[in-house]
């Protein structure tokens, strides 16, 4: 099987600009939807993506963040404590549609914790959600609506995504295979 | 925090603190939205043992667990095997039969709870042992403090009333000491000693001396109903040296915070004018007390030892 | 008693009353030391080469649970433990229930006491009725009847006036008078030392005053009426040099330091977190006392020492630290612990475990030819760990994990193996 390697900071902004322009087809007026960045990798995506969306169309859609920590359902087999981090929704979620962003999909059960943390705070009238990268291996029903790129990977192989402060020269997606050898 | 009981102050670590103070943080917002709930410690379960009657403190830790969506239970010193006459230890192995996960326990012997830690696998959480500690209470009067004057290193906090005999007292000067803040107590001969010298405090007499310089005032209950023949003499006596009233509280800094861990005893140790005062905080400690123990059933609770599969995203 | 001849052989034998400190072999027969040297006599050889020889080993006050506290001790057991501590003669406390506070009670329990086979059991009679403090027990039919001494079971008898009229009652009869200094109404609902350790760990505490007044008490009333008093626990610095001015000043006091308080102090609560076996009556002290007390036996001062043998069990120590019984069992550590404490001293250990008690009590305790047989053989350097299993039912004993010399090999009392390697 061949596994892509990653993508570098070209990539990453070309395809920041292919979603933001995808959700302000699909989404209507920036002022109807709130991105909502889930705690800690999809935090500065979502920022990227309202940042992009504001040059596009003059309106900055609301941001958000949820940090699903309490909601995990790994809590108990972890081992060390995770810190907590804070999920913050300056706005009225119910009636709301919602944009859950993260940088990578895997599993699958950290959305199902970010969709716990938001109906314990109102009722969205949808939610809807946009990734970087979907790494495949679902353990549960999950799929996202807007996906940046999908990358061959074994389940044991490590991925990571690292997004630098202003330059996206910075960006980078990292695949970091289980062998060690990279093809 | 990697530890199974909080028996006390006297030997959590600076960093120790600083991460039960900035967990509490984030549970305040759970306590502040529409669901006042998260699942964290779902299918967990708590017992509260309240051998001393106390409303207050069995209510917020009950509702902190409660709030964590754990499976909360109730003894107290009246129930009706307490007065057959069984034990603690015997009560705790009933208790134990039932598969807890941690208990919250007062009571007035000092060292209950750390008998019970040292005998069973569970977590013990001090909610106050006879005279000795009171860490929950110190910890959010903490951060209360925190929250007013940022670091508390170098700041003044005096206390005022039957400081040696106090659980609370003995609790803030552990962990004020710790964090670096420099205590001061105050009280009548019988109840503030020379020899509190010992904990690391300085020791002065009436409250008078210790206004003005104070960052906080703590006030300290009197709690006539157990005190020995001898200790003081009249409330009017009490009142007139160390109790803090408006005209005390304009000599003190203009920003200083006027605590007390309740329940107040209005006119004796403070006028209902200062409790109701600007400065005072008291409601603030209240509100941080729920934040504060759900953070500590969080951090001793939540998780677990045997450590398995890495998380997936 | 057997009717052999039985050898000690080879012993380092130590016996201050007659300044002796030198290897030799014991010969006894028929209860009795009848030579001492090198001998040719045949017999039963029990090889002491290496160990220490001294005189057996006396307790003034042991609490031996019989009649009325069955479940922690009684008479075997306790003779049994401490003849595993190298006693040869205990003297059992009145703090019993019933309270043995009659000539009756005096003869009824010197009958059981008789048939034990370990350490030999006497009787001290309470010098009041049912410990009460006020009103005299038959002081002078209970000698009559074989108590050897008169005790307040750890009391302290606060009526003042009772306390002088009872001194003056018992004196012209000769036994003893054993009492705990002390002074209730300000001990409180202490149950530790006050002091830094105290205040560190939330208990409520027992000022050293208190045993100072009750020392200073007694030492007045002992000079007043000339009774003599031996004051059974003496634990602090200000009790102890209170006790060296009256003994220079001619009063007649005695006074015992428990072993244990050689050894441990009240940090000891604070390290065991608040583990029961530390919860004693008089309680543990700061150094500085411990220091004063092993100054105190050394130069004489403190003329016993006392394994304040309070056996308790489950019932009384599973509970609250404020809840539990003050007391801890010490007849099998006693040696150890005064060894440890007095850093080795060998004369100073046995003149106050042996000699001094036996004055207390108007005997002799002497390694002599005719002297009656009573022997401890012990190892003095080598140490070993404290723990199960104990000879008393007791299981309150605040020294266990601890290491410890004087791992007694052999007691003989009346010419009789009550402890060693062939004991049946």
């Amino acid at each position: 099987m061949v596994r892509t390697t990653g993508m570098n900071g070209v990539e990453v902004d070309r395809t920041l600009d292919r979603l933001a322009h995808e959700m302000i087809e699909q989404l209507g007026v920036p002022t109807d939807y709130s991105l909502v960045g889930i705690v800690t990798g999809g935090w500065p995506i979502a920022e990227r993506l309202a940042d992009r969306i504001e040059k596009s169309t003059g309106i900055r859609p609301k941001t958000g963040t949820v940090d699903i920590t309490l909601y995990r359902d790994d809590l108990y087999t972890g081992l060390e404590k995770p810190v907590l981090g804070e999920t913050r929704l300056p706005f009225e979620l119910t009636g709301q549609d919602i944009v859950l962003v993260d940088d990578v999909l895997f599993t699958g059960r950290t959305v199902r914790a970010a969709l716990d943390v938001i109906m314990d705070y109102g009722r969205p009238r949808s939610v809807k959600l946009a990734v970087l990268v979907d790494r495949g291996h679902r353990e549960l029903p999950i799929a996202a609506d807007f996906t940046g790129r999908f990358l061959q990977t074994m389940k044991a192989d490590k991925v990571e995504v690292q997004l630098g402060r202003a330059s996206s020269g910075e960006d980078r997606v990292t695949l970091i295979p289980i062998d060690g050898g990279q093809k | 925090m990697n530890r199974k009981d909080l028996l006390g102050l006297r030997d959590v670590s600076r960093e120790e603190i600083i991460e039960i103070l900035d967990t509490a943080e984030r549970f305040r917002s759970v306590s502040e939205r529409r669901i006042k709930k998260v699942p964290t410690l779902r299918g967990r379960t708590v017992v509260t043992v309240f051998m001393e009657n106390s409303t207050r403190t069995r209510l917020s830790f009950d509702l902190a667990a409660k709030r964590l969506s754990a499976d909360t239970l109730g003894f107290s010193a009246s129930s009706s095997a307490t007065k057959k006459g069984e034990t603690l230890m015997d009560t705790a192995r009933n208790i134990d039969a039932m598969k807890p996960d941690a208990i919250i326990i007062r009571h007035s012997a000092a060292g209950s709870p750390h008998m019970l830690a040292k005998a069973f696998p569970w977590s013990v959480l001090n909610a106050g042992d006879g005279i000795n500690e009171h860490p929950s209470q110190a910890l959010l009067d903490m951060l209360t403090m925190r929250d007013h004057l940022g670091d508390l290193a170098g700041k003044t906090v005096a206390i005022v009333g039957d400081v040696y005999h106090s659980r609370v007292a003995r609790s803030n000067i552990y962990g004020l000491t710790t964090m670096g803040a420099n205590v001061v107590v105050a009280g009548p001969g019988t109840m503030c000693p020379p020899s509190m010298a010992g904990l690391g405090v300085e020791v002065r007499h009436t409250i008078d001396e210790v206004v003005a310089d104070a960052d906080v005032i703590m006030m300290l209950r009197i709690q006539r109903e157990r005190l020995q023949p001898g200790m003081m003499s009249t409330v009017n006596e009490y009142s007139r040296f160390y109790g803090l009233d408006l005209e005390r509280l304009r000599r003190a800094r203009p920003d200083v915070l006027v605590m007390h861990p309740g329940p107040i005893n209005r006119g004796v140790e403070m006028t209902p004018e200062v409790a109701d005062s600007e400065q005072s905080v008291i409601l603030e400690q209240v509100t941080n007390g729920v934040a504060v123990r759900m953070a500590l059933l969080y951090l001793l609770l939540g998780g677990d030892q045997t450590g398995g599969e890495e998380d997936a995203a | 008693m057997q009717p052999e001849t039985l050898i000690l052989r080879g012993g380092r034998v130590v016996c201050p009353a007659t300044d002796t400190d030198s290897i030799m072999d014991i010969v006894i027969h028929d209860g009795r030391i009848v030579a001492l040297g090198d001998t040719q006599v045949e017999g039963r050889v029990v090889e002491c080469t290496g160990f220490v020889v001294s005189p057996g080993f006396i307790d003034l006050g042991a609490e031996l649970g019989d009649p009325g506290y069955l479940w922690r001790e009684d008479l075997t057991t306790g003779s049994e433990a401490g003849a595993a501590g190298g006693f040869t003669t205990i003297v059992a406390s009145p703090k019993t229930d019933p309270v043995v506070d009659t000539p009756v009670a005096v003869t009824e329990l010197s009958v059981r006491a008789a048939s034990v086979s370990g350490a030999r059991i006497l009787i001290s009679g309470a010098v009041t009725k049912g410990l009460k403090g006020e009103q005299l027990s038959e002081l002078g039919l209970m000698i009559e009847a074989g108590a050897v001494a008169l005790s307040d079971g750890r009391k302290t008898m606060m009526h003042t006036g009772l306390l002088r009229r009872a001194l003056d009652y018992a004196r012209p009869f000769g036994a003893p008078v054993m009492m705990r200094p002390g002074d209730t109404d300000l001990e409180g609902s202490g149950v530790m030392h006050e002091g830094e350790v105290s205040l560190q760990i939330g208990l409520r505490g027992i000022p050293s005053a208190a045993e100072e007044i009750g020392v200073a008490r007694l030492i007045s009333l002992a000079s007043l009426t000339g009774c003599s008093v031996h004051l059974s626990q003496v634990t602090t610095a200000g009790a102890v040099r209170q006790i060296r001015a009256a003994k220079a000043a001619g009063v007649p006091v005695t006074g015992a330091v428990p072993a244990r308080h050689l050894v441990l102090t009240d940090r000891a609560v604070d390290d065991s977190v608040y583990d029961t076996a530390t919860r004693l009556l008089p309680p543990l002290r700061s150094e500085s006392d411990r220091l004063a007390c092993v100054e105190g036996v050394k130069d004489g001062t403190l003329d016993c020492i006392t394994a304040d043998h309070v056996p308790l069990t489950r019932i009384e120590k599973e509970l609250e630290y404020m809840h539990a019984k003050p007391g801890a069992m010490g007849l099998e550590t006693a040696l150890g612990a005064t060894l440890k404490g007095l850093g080795g001293d060998l004369s100073a250990t046995i003149q106050a475990m042996a000699v001094g008690p036996a004055t207390v009590l108007g005997r002799e305790a002497v390694i002599e030819v005719g002297a009656v047989a009573d022997l401890a053989v012990f190892a003095p350097i080598a140490e070993s760990e404290v723990g199960a299993p104990f000879r008393s039912k007791g299981l309150n004993e605040p020294l266990s994990g601890r290491r410890l010399p004087g791992c007694i090999q052999l007691t003989v009392r009346d010419g009789c193996i009550i402890y060693g390697p062939k004991h049946d």
